[in-house]
């Protein structure tokens, strides 16, 4: 509770400094609008649903694009953990991969699909699909060799040992892939749908930007912090700590 | 002979020499129900040579033979006990102790994991996760798991090395009692001279570089063996001097290597 409450003081103490800079005047109010027009501006998308309907249409997006960034990026985590000849071949290059941020892939996707949703999907592929292929690779070389050991002098080998003791093994790096993955894909998702076509809210961003509207821009910059923040703890961070605290990584 | 391990070796690869052994000539019989224990400095390869039993080391050279069989791959019918217990963490205790038993039906693993699991007093915890536990009743646990296998030769690896000294009283013990209760044949690796003699009935002392046998030393003290036992004392001594030499060479070696460079 007491940390909830720093939280709230530290939130109107910044409310209160925007208000203040806003009072002395020096700006114009189309450059920096007040606190409360941008409510306002949040509450009136709300209302006539255009904000609803950017929030829906991305998280279409994503349930679409994340999963099968997951599947993907699990299968090539998989194939580079097992077959050392793929490893030395492709791993360096998936580190490269990584390192690009997604943003960089948009212009990309325009010219191969042209300015519509499949540019946006393959954006968003691209943004989980690395970080979650080396997630697992982690995860799979992480398995305690004492345990793998252990598995085989119980007679365990094989398919068996893969499903039965690598993979459960794994998972508490897998879920952390996971965790990143949805990180990852949020970041390019945004970044997307701000260059591509909508509806989407990323869209909805730059539509304000193109008229002007800063109490709108500066709201949905709020609401893109808000659902990341939120789908990270609410789903992503939750799992992760309870599949941690199961596997004892985790005191108390 | 019940196991038998007749000219042994074992060599890595090694970039500088070719090949790098670890030690040669090993010949070892141990008989059924015998406790042994397996003693040395450490890189003499004790454990690699418990491994090669368990089959998790491939065989350079010679063989071991199990009731007549030879040994290559591992298998259910030679258990063995790590120096970290190896538990799996997302299966509650029993679970634990029943995942070699698959092969089995509901009932019969059911059974033999209660049974174990009370021969190491931890009914009560079936229910409990690994990281609930102390190391000493994750140990305990190992132990249940590797026994409800039934396996011919318990293969232990230090496994008390990782704890403190009242949990290793205690575990030592435990470990008579359920040898007493199973007539298993148990070979243990330790670098613990007291813990060798307190437990075994022969005593097999290891020599480093070249590793290989230096000592099969019979320890005929009936038990339970207390640590201010006269002949305990005067055995502790015994395996003590054979062993110095075998460190000092060690250090000697190390020294030097330092000097030159």
């Amino acid at each position: 509770m007491k940390i909830a409450l720093k939280r709230i003081a530290f939130l109107i103490v910044v409310v209160g400094i925007w208000q203040g800079i806003v009072a002395l005047g020096i700006y114009p109010e189309i450059v920096i609008p007040p606190p409360s027009k941008v409510f306002f501006g949040m509450v009136d998308g709300f209302s006539d649903g255009t904000l609803i309907k950017a929030i829906l249409n991305s998280f279409k997006h994503l349930f679409v694009g994340l999963p099968l960034a997951i599947m993907i990026g699990t299968a090539i985590g998989v194939l580079l953990a097992k077959s050392t000849q793929a490893d030395e071949t492709m791993g360096m290059y998936l580190i490269s991969l990584q390192s690009i941020p997604s943003i960089v892939w948009v212009p990309f996707a325009i010219l191969l699909f042209g300015l519509n949703e499949s540019a946006v999907y393959f954006v968003v592929v691209l943004g989980g699909t690395f970080v979650m292929a080396l997630n697992v690779r982690t995860a799979i070389h992480s398995v305690p060799g004492q345990m793998i050991q252990a598995a085989r002098t119980m007679g365990v080998k094989g398919m068996k040992l893969f499903f039965k003791v690598e993979i459960p093994a794994s998972l508490p790096h897998f879920v952390t892939g996971l965790r990143l993955a949805w990180a990852f894909g949020w970041r390019a998702l945004m970044a997307g749908e701000l260059l591509s076509n909508g509806p989407g809210l990323g869209y909805s961003l730059r539509f304000a930007m193109d008229f002007a509207q800063m109490e709108m821009v500066i709201a949905i910059i709020i609401i893109i912090g808000f659902i990341g923040a939120t789908v990270d703890q609410l789903v992503f961070s939750k799992l992760e700590r309870t599949v941690m605290k199961r596997w004892g990584l985790l005191k108390n | 002979m019940y196991l038998h391990i007749d000219q042994l070796a074992k060599s890595f690869p090694h970039e500088e020499s070719g090949t790098w052994e670890v030690f040669s000539d090993v010949d070892l019989s141990i008989q059924e129900n015998e406790f042994v224990s397996i003693l040395g400095p450490s890189g003499c390869g004790k454990s690699t040579l418990l491994s090669m039993v368990a089959g998790l080391e491939s065989i350079s050279k010679g063989t071991i033979q199990l009731e007549n069989e030879d040994v290559k791959t591992p298998g259910p019918d030679r258990g063995m006990v790590f120096q970290q217990p190896a538990l799996f963490p997302w299966l509650s205790v029993i679970e634990n102790v029943k995942f070699p038993l698959k092969h089995l039906s509901k009932q019969e693993q059911e059974e033999r994991a209660t049974k174990y699991l009370q021969m190491v007093h931890l009914s009560r915890f079936k229910g409990a996760y690994p990281h609930e536990l102390s190391g000493g009743m994750q140990q305990r646990v190992a132990i249940a798991r590797a026994l409800a296998m039934d396996p011919k030769v318990l293969l232990m690896d230090e496994p008390f090395g990782a704890l403190d000294e009242q949990t290793r009283h205690i575990l030592h013990d435990e470990l008579m009692k359920i040898w007493k209760e199973t007539k298993k044949t148990i070979l243990f690796v330790t670098h613990s001279i007291s813990e060798a003699i307190k437990l075994s009935d022969r005593v097999v002392v290891m020599g480093t570089r070249p590793g290989r046998i230096i000592a099969d030393i019979p320890i005929d003290i009936p038990r339970p063996r207390q640590r201010d036992d006269e002949k305990v004392i005067a055995k502790e001594r015994e395996v003590m001097d054979l062993l110095e030499g075998e460190i000092n060479k060690v250090l000697k070696e190390e020294l030097q290597y330092e000097n030159r460079a």
